[in-house]
């Protein structure tokens, strides 16, 4: 996903061997015409600071640009762009403030804007271990160009031979060229003109140039944000880019502009996120818990849900497609599944302390997916060929997902037992209560990945011409299913009942893990190709890593706990 | 069925098959091997994965067990009460689906068939690979299947797998991922085949832009033709034709030139340094300069088209027909441009060292890119001399190259487009690559004209079968006219005259045979996986050889006139299918594909259809889908469709469709609703 953000034409030679800021090559200056000025970091800095003040950024937001594949709105553009860039959104402002700030301060080239996410690739280039941002000037300054050259050509030759510090070489080098596309202009020049679009078309670069310079200029020699001539000029820039020749296929989202700089600000998810977790500690906290009737807390599940499923909606209307196409899309809709399962089971069994874990597990779902927007990617950018059928990918892939829900549930119920036991709860008291929740979520679980992975076999028949073809990503989803059918199988003939079961639905949770996080991130491997990303490895082990140990733990405290009770039971 | 229900259950073996005890040890192990099985895919790839672990013998018995294992607990309930309805359906659904995949797997049919635009096709490749061989007098051959396993064994005619065949040969040595070098090797001992008389040279060919490993065979490979030029193998003595050229006729070696003088025009890098220049072709006249770096920022608008630069070159060569980024240390700087016009694009590539070499000898759209500035004076006839030294980098360029040049009254305007006609050195080693590169580069533009005939650049190897030494007599014609003649030593490298390029012999051998020799390979991470290939052991004992996939070998057997061969096995479709367009979308301003759709049509009944991804085509019971596609610069597109005949297709959706009402049936006989209400109907 992340690669996507390059545009075919920033890369490459025009980067590559064009001369550095601080020579002679650009002594025509920015795109203002205002010459490039070098100066310490911290002035240059401060210059940025005070430009981006300057800017009214919502004047601009909602102008239109092309990019990965559709039309999106500059706000979405200038998101993108900066977290790519600097790893965040908004590390010093609004980002599409930050955005055209970099283009105006004529000491840009000299902030310290790109992120080196490698503390080694920044100790090689002569910086400081500790420096996570460097700036152009000073990129330009080291050795980077020659480290890179070479790693460019082996990824054309063969992108598969590339270890993982030399992909990291190659991101900062795109995250380098498209800062500097950035500042040059080329990259909202370029995004925000359609005629490339269009083979064969007469290209109208130079028009859109001039209304981008316009606006900059304005921009420039007017520092009150709303003055009229800013006002004017950005008006002028939206409204031209909205009414360019745009492909049929991308017409739609001219009128979704606005919507989408709507969604991107109000953080839809981030709100629902909160109130999980309000909600789920008045349900967690035994005051409160206790003057918790049914109705109100179906009310308390409703309202996240509501907020989520607006969410969700806008994000559906915004594409035209599921919203389960990417890690992040998968995880929203997991929070929402394990929301209207627990709410089923609180409709049907009334257990507010499990009530209050599940809202929490939906909040923290949340949480986790916006909070590394780098690996999970929140965009809104089409999809492949191959899942272009809604039937199917509406069908097939949230119901495979939805029962991740379904298992999560029986996860935490599996994991807060085991902490309980560690804790020297009497496991007594709530292991009855706690297992006939998980049996009752494996059950459903079972029963929405199995037709799951048949409406998977089915549309596979129907495109590829296979039902079933070992691909990783429907083994491990059958891997998974297997999983948590053995555990029922194993407690149908007393295996594993009550605590046991309880304490193994976290191992077969780690099958689904797999199937849903390993098979895209680590394996990567397969037909199922369109959601393969990298990053969080580590963390993902160190879960696995506390889990399994959690567990041994637990485990052996329980045997220990029994064969004693046993020896007590048998004296008598 | 009481009996056998209550065997099930009482037997002491028996009952644990039925049992679920046999049930779980059972999915654990399938989860174990088919988690192994998705780690070999990552690390190779899915062929690989197949044939370690999921089309394995092993792995069928294993499902076979988990079927009768499902099957024995199924019966064993039986008599049925209605509290055994979920359960009896859910296994029930999951027999009926293990069944379907087993019909699907043993009798289905999953075929490929690759056709290339414009024209037909109806037979497919399926993935197994056969051993065959036809006498040169039967229409009919015969085959026998070859399992591909993953590792490699040895045989004799005693315990080889091809007991049918074992009368006329059997296989010797089997390797799982070989790469096969084909070879001349002297004659094998006792060999059938007569081979007095018949000569073969082995020779390398080492240029800037190329590297090639070749071999020649007087009877099996007398002459091939490698890009624009023709290599032939003469048996004989070259004799010198009177007026070939001022140096024709002799065999002994040039003298050699003095080194070439180092050029200074063109700046080491394709920097900010290199002005690029526009010619007009019909008028000649420069329409416009300007520098590189600029271009590269913004594309150049100039005699009604826009040029860009697609990509520069510090180091740049040439392999199998496309331009690359090599690594040093001689540095080969070129641009490579996209020239749009009228929505059509072009491309052009630009050596600095070689200005005058062009992929389009008549101009792109009647445009000619150039070197300018300092540049353009590279390209001045006397600098072309030194160019062609220049290239021949190594110091060791004949004589010739520079006679041609001064001899040649060339007076050609800097970056004069039509070089292929120019008789010096350099120019000649352009045009030499001009046509494989104007084929492979041209894709995008149907309208281009065809690469020169090939036979215009000549190199003949000339083998004495009486000479006593390894030597082969190396003559380079143009148009049928002598450029040089060398005779080179077995080992020895001959630097020509053209575009630098080295000959070196490696090996000329009198009266033997070209062999395929196979050498066991790694598979690669996310590659295909190399051809597995046979030795092959005729059972007289006259000869052997290797076969890797996809080869075939002419063979004497009882006398008569065979060939075997190693190959996929096909079949045909009972129809023709006519590939009349093959689209590749994009999303607009990116690479992400959008859609795969093949145009075809159905000869028999001239009827067209759309094959695209998730929209199949059905006919006579085969569904034949878009799977994949070859578009390769310079060749018609060619789609690949995989082709099903699925008699368990309908099986497998019977037993997910019991499997999927199993499951509701369930769960819902599990609930708490469903006890109560079957309680409160007790107690009324």
């Amino acid at each position: 996903m992340r690669t996507k953000f390059l545009v075919s034409w920033v890369i490459g030679a025009s980067v590559l061997f064009s001369a550095g800021f601080s020579s002679h090559a650009s002594a025509q200056g920015n795109l203002i015409g205002e010459a490039y000025k070098a100066v310490s970091p911290t002035q240059a800095m401060q210059d940025y600071k005070s430009v981006i003040e300057t800017i009214n950024a919502d004047l601009i937001k909602g102008a239109a640009t092309s990019h990965g594949g559709r039309v999106k709105p500059f706000d979405t553009l200038a998101r993108e762009t900066m977290l790519y860039v600097n790893g965040r959104y908004g590390r010093y402002g609004d980002p599409a403030q930050m955005y055209i700030a970099m283009m105006v301060s004529p000491s840009s080239p000299w902030v310290e804007m790109v992120e080196v996410r490698e503390p080694d690739i920044r100790t090689q280039l002569g910086f400081l271990k500790t420096q996570r941002l460097v700036s152009l000037a000073d990129l330009e300054a080291t050795n980077f160009m020659s480290r890179v050259e070479p790693l460019l050509q082996k990824q054309q030759e063969d992108s598969h031979s590339l270890n993982t510090e030399q992909k990291a070489w190659i991101e900062l080098f795109n995250q380098y060229s498209l800062l500097r596309s950035v500042v040059m202009g080329d990259h909202l020049i370029g995004s925000m003109d359609f005629s490339h679009l269009f083979k064969g078309e007469a290209s109208t670069v130079e028009a859109t140039k001039a209304k981008v310079v316009d606006y900059l200029k304005a921009v420039r020699a007017n520092p009150q944000p709303d003055s009229p001539a800013v006002q004017t000029a950005a008006q002028a820039l939206v409204s031209y880019s909205r009414a360019q020749k745009t492909p049929d296929l991308y017409a739609h989202y001219l009128d979704k502009l606005d919507l989408e700089v709507l969604f991107n600000k109000t953080q839809i998810f981030l709100w629902a996120a909160i109130m999980y977790l309000l909600l789920g500690s008045v349900f967690l906290y035994p005051e409160s818990r206790k003057k918790v009737t049914k109705k109100t807390g179906i009310i308390f599940f409703a309202i996240p849900l509501a907020i989520q499923i607006i969410g969700l909606g806008l994000r559906v209307y915004i594409t035209r497609f599921a919203p389960v196409t990417n890690m992040y899309g998968t995880m929203i809709w997991v929070a929402l599944g394990v929301n209207v399962f627990s709410l089923l089971l609180y409709a049907l069994y009334g257990n507010a302390l499990i009530s209050g874990f599940m809202l929490m597990t939906s909040g923290v779902i949340l949480f986790l997916a916006q909070s590394f927007p780098l690996i999970l990617s929140p965009d809104l950018d089409p999809i492949v060929a191959v899942l272009r059928n809604n039937f199917w990918l509406s069908t097939h892939v949230t119901t495979i997902t939805i029962s991740y829900a379904a298992f999560s549930i029986a996860m935490i119920l599996g994991n807060v037992t085991l902490v309980r036991m560690l804790l020297g709860y009497d496991t007594k008291t709530f292991v009855q209560e706690f297992e006939k929740h998980a049996y009752r979520a494996v059950q459903l679980g079972c029963f929405l990945l199995t037709v799951g992975i048949i409406l998977g076999g089915v549309w596979a028949d129907y495109s590829w011409g296979r039902f079933w073809g070992w691909d990783p990503k429907e083994t491990w989803a059958l891997i998974a299913d297997l999983a948590f059918l053995a555990l029922m199988h194993a407690r149908f003939i007393g295996w594993s009942r009550g605590f046991m079961f309880l304490a193994l639905t976290p191992v077969a949770y780690l099958m689904v893990l797999m199937a849903w996080y390993g098979v895209n991130f680590i394996l990567a491997a397969g037909l199922h190709s369109y959601g393969f990303s990298s990053g969080g490895a580590m963390a993902v082990s160190i879960f696995v890593v506390i889990q399994l140990c959690v567990l041994a733990a637990a485990v052996i405290k329980h045997q220990r706990s029994r064969s004693a009770g046993a020896g007590g039971s048998g004296s008598v | 069925m009481n009996e056998i229900a209550n065997l099930l259950r009482t037997h002491r073996y028996l009952k644990y098959l039925a049992s679920v005890k046999l049930a779980v040890p059972l999915m654990v192990t399938l989860i174990v091997v088919v988690a192994i099985g998705t780690i070999f895919e990552s690390l190779y790839n899915s062929d690989y994965a197949k044939m370690a672990v999921y089309q394995t013998t092993w792995f069928f018995i294993l499902l076979c067990l988990l079927w009768v294992n499902i099957f024995c607990a199924a019966l064993s309930r039986w008599p049925y009460k209605m509290h055994h309805l979920g359960f009896v359906t859910t296994h029930v659904g999951m027999l009926t689906l293990l069944v379907g995949s087993f019909m699907t797997s043993i009798v289905g049919l999953d075929a490929q068939l690759a056709i290339v635009e414009g024209s037909s096709n109806s037979t497919m490749v399926l993935p197994e690979t056969v051993l065959g061989y036809q006498f040169a007098d039967s229409p009919k051959s015969q085959i026998v299947p070859i399992q591909r396993g993953l590792s490699a064994y040895e045989a004799t005619a005693d315990s080889s797998i091809n007991t049918s065949t074992k009368h006329l040969f059997y296989i010797k040595r089997y390797i799982p991922f070989t790469t096969a070098n084909r070879v001349v090797v002297p004659a094998a001992a006792g060999s059938v085949a007569n081979n007095s008389g018949s000569v073969g040279v082995s020779f390398r060919m080492k240029s800037k832009f190329f590297e090639v490993s070749e071999w020649l065979h007087s009877q099996e490979n007398p002459s091939m033709s490698l890009g624009p030029a023709k290599l032939e193998l003469k048996v004989g003595r070259y004799a010198a034709t009177p007026g070939a050229g001022s140096t024709g006729g002799e065999a002994k070696p040039k003298p050699k030139a003095k080194p070439a003088p180092a050029r200074k025009a063109a700046s080491e890098e394709p920097a900010a340094g290199n002005v690029i220049r526009v010619t007009d072709v019909k008028t000649q006249k420069v329409l416009g300069e300007k520098s590189a770096a600029e271009i590269a920022r913004h594309p150049w608008a100039i005699g009604g088209a826009q040029i860009k630069i697609k990509k520069e070159y510090k180091y740049a060569t040439v392999g199998s027909n496309k331009i690359a980024e090599g690594t040093g240390p001689e540095s080969n700087p070129a641009y490579e441009f996209e020239v749009v016009k009228a929505g059509q694009t072009k491309r052009e590539i630009l050596f600095v060292r070689f200005a005058n070499f062009s992929i389009n000898p008549d101009g792109v759209f009647g445009l000619r890119i150039g070197l300018g500035g300092a540049g353009a004076t590279a390209a001045s006839p006397e600098m072309m001399a030194a160019h062609g030294s220049g290239a021949v980098s190594k110091g060791a360029n004949g004589a010739t190259a520079h006679g041609e040049t001064t001899a040649q009254p060339t007076n050609l305007p800097a970056g004069h487009p039509s070089l292929a006609n120019a008789g010096d050195g350099a120019a000649d080693g352009a045009a030499d690559r001009e046509a494989p590169m104007g084929a492979a580069m041209e894709a995008t533009s149907p309208g281009t004209p065809p690469p020169m005939g090939s036979g215009r650049n000549v190199i003949e190897f000339w083998v004495d079968p009486d000479d006593k030494e390894d030597r082969a007599e190396v003559v380079l014609k143009k148009d049928g006219k002598l450029v040089a003649h060398e005779t080179v030593t077995a080992g020895q490298t001959y630097q020509t005259p053209w575009m630098g390029m080295a000959i070196t012999l490696a090996s000329v051998v009198r009266g033997g045979q070209t062999r395929v020799v196979a050498e066991p390979v790694q598979p690669t991470k996310g590659k295909n996986l190399p051809p597995s290939a046979i030795e092959i052991q005729l059972a007289d004992g006259s000869d052997h050889f290797w076969l890797t996939e996809g080869s075939s070998q002419q063979v004497t057997l009882m006398g008569r006139q065979a060939q075997i061969f190693f190959d996929r096995r096909t079949l045909d479709l009972p129809f023709q299918m006519k590939l009349e367009k093959f689209t590749k979308k994009d999303y607009p301003g990116t690479e992400t594909p959008m859609s795969y759709e093949s145009l075809v049509q159905l000869p028999a009944t001239g009827q067209t259809q759309l094959i695209s991804m998730n929209e199949p085509l059905k006919k006579d019971g085969f569904t034949i889908y878009q799977s994949s596609y070859v578009l390769e610069e310079g060749k018609m597109p060619e789609s690949i469709f995989s082709v099903n005949d699925d008699p368990g297709r309908p099986v497998k959706y019977i037993g997910a469709i019991i499997l999927a009402c199993g499951i509701i049936l369930f769960t819902v006989m599990r609930s708490d609703w469903w006890l109560q209400r079957n309680k409160e109907k007790r107690a009324a």
